[in-house]
């Protein structure tokens, strides 16, 4: 028995490759998984810097008030977008700035979506447009931003140009610029925290969870041809390196993301609201300051 | 200093040269001059001066008459040196005689045609054929006095005479006949230089007709029947030497006795036929791309197939001919040429493992080392163009180049166990087939599944060597299985999933591909031998043991990436645990030889678990976490139940070493199975309620740890009760309010104060014992 247990493994195993032949979705050979992994838990990491030497909502919001200023020359307030995020914060799943989220159109026919460190969120008029208005589309770009806020990620950039206040000479453009980079720049793994949470408050908003695919697609133009399923260890490795350097990930990886997690989740896992605070056992009132 | 063995081609030279020089010697140089050479400079001058004689005459005769004279002269030259060849004193004048004479008859048949002045023969068809007669009855003259001279000289005459009044393929046919009459004639006589004398003859009247191909008129011009009649002729006749003409292979020589050094007769012979191979060769070629561009692949084939089967013709072993391999050579090379031609990728793809399968086969049969390299060079060039085209395959060729790759990898394999099977010499290319059918078997999968799929593909394909080294008992696949398992491994990493949705029930291809992972390994390691010796400067038993490692970072990494926290932590711990089961072995063979690889791999997954359950699970975002289910508490809950295991089991430890080993699990996977509901309680809770659910677990540990006298119980509760003190003063002082605050520190101080109690007398009853 025990001579023939190669043999009879491997044709058990035959019978996996004929499924993964006929049924799996594309895979492709990439160090992503490896490099990735990695960065998760330097993010890991960054939550506990995050937890060590916390940044208080002040903070935060003094941390945008320049940004903020510049911005709000170029754009105004807009009553729909604002209705929209107060439909999303009523979930209950955006606790840190609730109820003093701002929301503003930016007058720019780019496409563009971002927010700033104090709960300042900007959409460009060429956004609204690409998105056709569908206001799925939209809550689900404005709870991409929301979720920037609400997972500490602005919190943490404000950490960081706090540091490089104290580290460069102040004044001068570059200083500045470099102090906005440090602001305001996140990498993949950030963008992918982001997302999953977008697809969290669309479904407890019911809203459409699947507009997320639609609304990188709107924006993106169309997806990026099938890089095919084999790849050069040059390309793989260039892969890697734009993974260091990027500040959002490839549109293919985000839509498998989202496809992975509209797939897998069981039935109401992600329309479940969580109580606020913790599922678990009730909440405990603080004591009064 | 030992010689430089000479190769094939200095050893044909060399013997050329001594035949030449030997015939010199033979006769010394003055006799050369003063008996043959005045001869035939003599009757040349004859014949020269009969010429001019009817030049002379031109105007006084007629053609008819002219022509008689001139019969008459050649006719009566040729009757006194025959009859002057009766008397010994006189027969050095025969042959120049006869010669001279047949050279008048010669260019009197040519001038009845050719000659202006002197045609009596319209037709150019009867003046050719006047020709053939002039030219056979020289020769069967040459034959009945049995002269090697004068029959090579009448042969090339023929041909010169040919060459001269070329009427194109008839004068092929012609040329055909007289080629194929000289190499029936050649080993009667034994008379090496007719085998040149008609092969240079026969190529030199070809020349017409191949220069006529390759001008672009000619292309044109010439019918296509005629193209390949004249093709087939120069085939037939290089067929025909290439068959009749080399000496038989001889009797191998005796054990001890040397080899039979060819004659220089041989060498002659040797040369001109791989002289002529070539041309033919290189006639075969210039004329199917210059009038059949479009079918020259095909003819190509022919040829590099006819080539082929000439060399194989001379029977087994590498002989000492030189046509042999130049032949051999010639049909590899042409072969190759042919392939490239072809016009699609998947007929390239399949020609080459076609050409690598044939002339390995027929290599191993008649025990040819030069067609088994040129088989393994078309696997390498087989190889080489997939690696070309994989990225421009069209998907329709894909099938196809999958299933000539697999072919060739299957010959690969074949061949290389009948060569061993046989007891062929030169290892080496044993060796060079079983990794090249293993390289163009990786190929033909990789081009056929997308990542996943090959991965497990792979797999199966290093548990199928592995099967077949035990079978065979053949070292070199178990090599080639272990070598894939470690690549395998290494690719799993190197795999995105892409969106991994599940295709079979709730398991996603990462799952499948991971599970895949530990069962190869899993079998490799409790039922296949281990390497023997050293295999690419590691030992046997340190590959198997990398299969432990490879399965436990595989299914570590597989389950990090598929699982959120609340599912990941649970089973790293359980498969730890898992890890310390299987090492707790002390066979030689099997699963034992990793043992101590499977305790340290738990030890440091213990590890691990314990640092993921802080970074990726007590800080992670609430929101990201998702809402928690009913089958995810109890599976949290079990797994840490289990965990503690290790704290009931039978001893294990025979040594002190292993007994301070088995402690310290114990301790650690105690510590494991309470940490992991501690973060649980930690995360999922709020405030006072985490002190509380901290104390009744603490509680939890202690208690049974008490009653059933295991420290390793009882310290991680102790351990946990404190923590749950300095959070209850320093924390929740000042996070609670007023009412939760005395409720918290209420519970926290009896349930303190019942432990201590329990406590000590619990464990004073454990020292009565121990005392």
């Amino acid at each position: 028995m025990k001579a023939r247990m190669p043999m009879l493994a491997a044709v058990v195993l035959m019978g996996a490759v004929w499924v993964l032949h006929t049924r799996a979705t594309q895979s492709r050979e990439s160090f992503l998984p490896v490099l990735r992994a990695a960065k998760d838990h330097g993010r890991q990491a960054e939550r506990l810097a995050a937890k060590a030497v916390p940044v208080s909502a002040d903070e935060e919001r003094r941390g945008g008030e320049a940004v903020v200023a510049r911005l709000d020359g170029m754009s105004r307030e807009d009553e729909g977008l604002t209705a929209l995020g107060r439909r999303l914060e009523r979930t209950g799943l955006a606790p840190h700035f609730a109820g003093r989220y701002r929301y503003r159109l930016l007058q720019d026919s780019r496409p563009l979506a971002f927010s700033v460190p104090g709960g300042s969120i900007y959409i460009s008029e060429g956004m609204v447009t690409a998105l056709a208005g569908q206001q799925d589309r939209l809550a689900f770009v404005l709870g991409h931003e929301i979720g920037h806020n609400e997972l500490g990620h602005l919190a943490d950039r404000v950490r960081y140009a706090q540091r490089f206040d104290s580290w460069l000479l102040p004044g001068g453009d570059l200083a500045q610029g470099l102090r906005d980079l440090a602001a305001f720049s996140f990498g993949p793994a950030l963008e992918f925290e982001a997302d999953s949470y977008a697809l969290r408050i669309l479904t407890l908003a019911d809203l459409r969870p699947g507009a997320a695919a639609e609304t990188l697609e709107a924006i993106a133009g169309r997806p990026a041809p099938d890089p095919g399923t084999h790849a050069d260890p040059a390309d793989m490795l260039v892969e890697a390196l734009r993974e260091n350097v990027g500040t959002h990930p490839d549109l293919e990886d985000r839509l498998d993301r989202i496809e992975e997690d509209l797939g897998r989740a069981p039935a109401g896992a992600l329309s479940s609201a969580p109580a606020p605070g913790h599922p678990v056992f009730p909440p405990v009132p603080s004591p009064k300051p | 200093m030992e010689e430089r063995k000479k190769n094939k081609l200095e050893e044909l030279l060399e013997g050329f040269s001594a035949a030449f020089l030997g015939a010199l010697r033979q006769g010394g140089m003055e006799r050369f001059i003063g008996e043959k050479l005045l001869n035939y400079v003599g009757m040349l001058l004859v014949v020269l001066s009969g010429a001019f004689f009817l030049k002379y005459t031109a105007g006084m005769l007629g053609p008819v008459g002219k022509l008689a004279i001139s019969l008459a002269a050649g006719v009566a030259v040729v009757g006194l040196g025959e009859y002057l060849g009766r008397e010994e004193r006189y027969s050095l004048f025969r042959l120049p005689l006869v010669g001279g004479g047949w050279i008048v008859i010669y260019y009197t048949a040519f001038a009845a045609h050719y000659v202006e002045a002197t045609r009596i023969i319209e037709s150019p068809t009867v003046g050719l054929a006047v020709l053939c007669v002039a030219a056979a009855g020289m020769i069967a003259h040459s034959l009945r006095i049995r002269s090697r001279i004068l029959t090579g000289f009448a042969f090339a005459l023929a041909y010169l005479a040919f060459i001269v009044t070329h009427l194109g393929v008839q004068s092929l046919t012609v040329c055909t006949v007289l080629a194929l009459a000289g190499a029936v004639l050649v080993r009667p006589l034994a008379s090496p230089e007719l085998a040149a004398i008609n092969l240079a003859g026969f190529y030199l009247n070809y020349f017409p007709i191949f220069r006529g191909v390759l001008s672009a008129s000619g292309a044109q011009g010439l019918p296509a029947a005629d193209f390949w009649y004249s093709l087939g002729m120069a085939t037939l006749v290089h067929a025909v030497f290439a068959v009749l003409v080399p000496p038989k292979p001889g009797r191998a020589p005796a054990a001890g006795e040397p080899p039979t050094p060819p004659s220089p007769d041989d060498y002659w012979m040797d040369l001109s036929l791989s002289l002529s191979a070539v041309v033919y060769a290189a006639v075969f070629y210039g004329q199917t791309s210059a009038y059949q561009p479009l079918h020259g692949a095909a003819g190509l084939l022919a040829l590099g197939g006819m080539l082929t089967a000439l060399s194989a013709l001379r029977g087994k072993g590498d002989g000492g001919s030189a046509l042999q391999h130049v032949q051999a050579f010639l049909g590899a090379a042409v072969t190759a040429l042919a392939v490239f031609q072809l016009d699609g990728m998947a007929e390239r793809y399949w020609g080459f493992a076609l050409a690598a399968s044939v002339l390995g086969t027929l290599g191993l049969w008649l025990d040819r080392r030069s067609f088994e390299r040129y088989a393994l060079a078309f696997m390498g060039l087989g190889l080489l163009h997939h690696w070309g085209c994989m990225g421009s395959l069209p998907a329709e060729s894909r099938l196809t180049a999958v299933l000539s790759l697999g072919y060739l990898g299957a010959a690969g394999y074949a061949l290389a166990g009948l060569r061993q099977r046989a007891g062929r010499a030169a290892t080496w290319i044993s060796g060079v087939w079983l990794y090249g059918g293993l390289a163009a078997i990786l190929a033909a999968l990789w081009l056929q599944f997308q990542p996943a799929a090959f991965a497990v593909s792979v797999f199966v394909l290093a548990l199928i060597l592995e099967w077949a080294a035990m079978e065979a008992g053949a070292e070199p696949l178990r090599q080639q299985a272990v070598l894939l398992e470690a690549a395998a491994g290494l690719y799993c990493f190197c795999i995105d999933y892409g969106s991994n949705l599940p295709v079979l029930g709730p398991v996603t291809p990462r799952l499948l591909v991971t599970a895949s992972a530990v069962v190869t390994y899993g079998a490799a390691l409790a039922c296949c031998r281990r390497p023997e010796g050293v295999f690419l400067g590691v030992a046997g038993s340190d590959w198997r043991r990398s299969s432990a490692w490879f399965a436990a970072g595989i299914a570590a990494f597989g389950a990090y990436n598929e699982f959120g926290p609340r599912l990941r932590l649970p089973l790293w711990g359980l498969g730890a645990l898992a890890l310390l089961l299987l090492g707790r072995r002390r066979e030689e063979e099997g699963l034992g030889v990793a043992a101590a690889d499977f305790r340290l791999q738990a030890y440091l997954l213990v590890l691990a678990t314990a640092a993921e359950g802080v970074l990726s699970y007590l800080v992670y975002p609430a929101s990201l976490l998702g809402t928690l289910g009913a089958r995810e508490t109890a599976i949290f809950w079990c797994s840490s139940l289990i965990l503690a295991a290790p704290v009931f089991w039978p001893a294990w430890a025979k040594t002190p070493a292993e007994e301070a080993e088995e402690r310290s699990a114990r301790y650690v996977f105690a510590a494991l199975s309470l940490i992991l509901p501690a973060l649980f309680i930690a995360k999922e809770a709020d405030g006072a309620w985490i002190t509380l659910g901290w104390t009744l677990l603490g509680m939890g540990y202690l208690l049974p740890g008490l009653f059933s006298g295991r420290t390793p119980l009882r310290l991680p509760g102790l351990a946990l009760l404190g923590v749950c003190v300095l959070k209850a003063l320093f924390r929740d002082l000042t996070g609670l309010a007023l009412p939760h605050r005395v409720l918290s520190y209420g519970v926290l101080g009896v349930l303190l104060v019942l432990s201590s109690f329990l406590y000590v007398r619990l464990t004073k009853k454990e020292e009565c014992h121990e005392s």
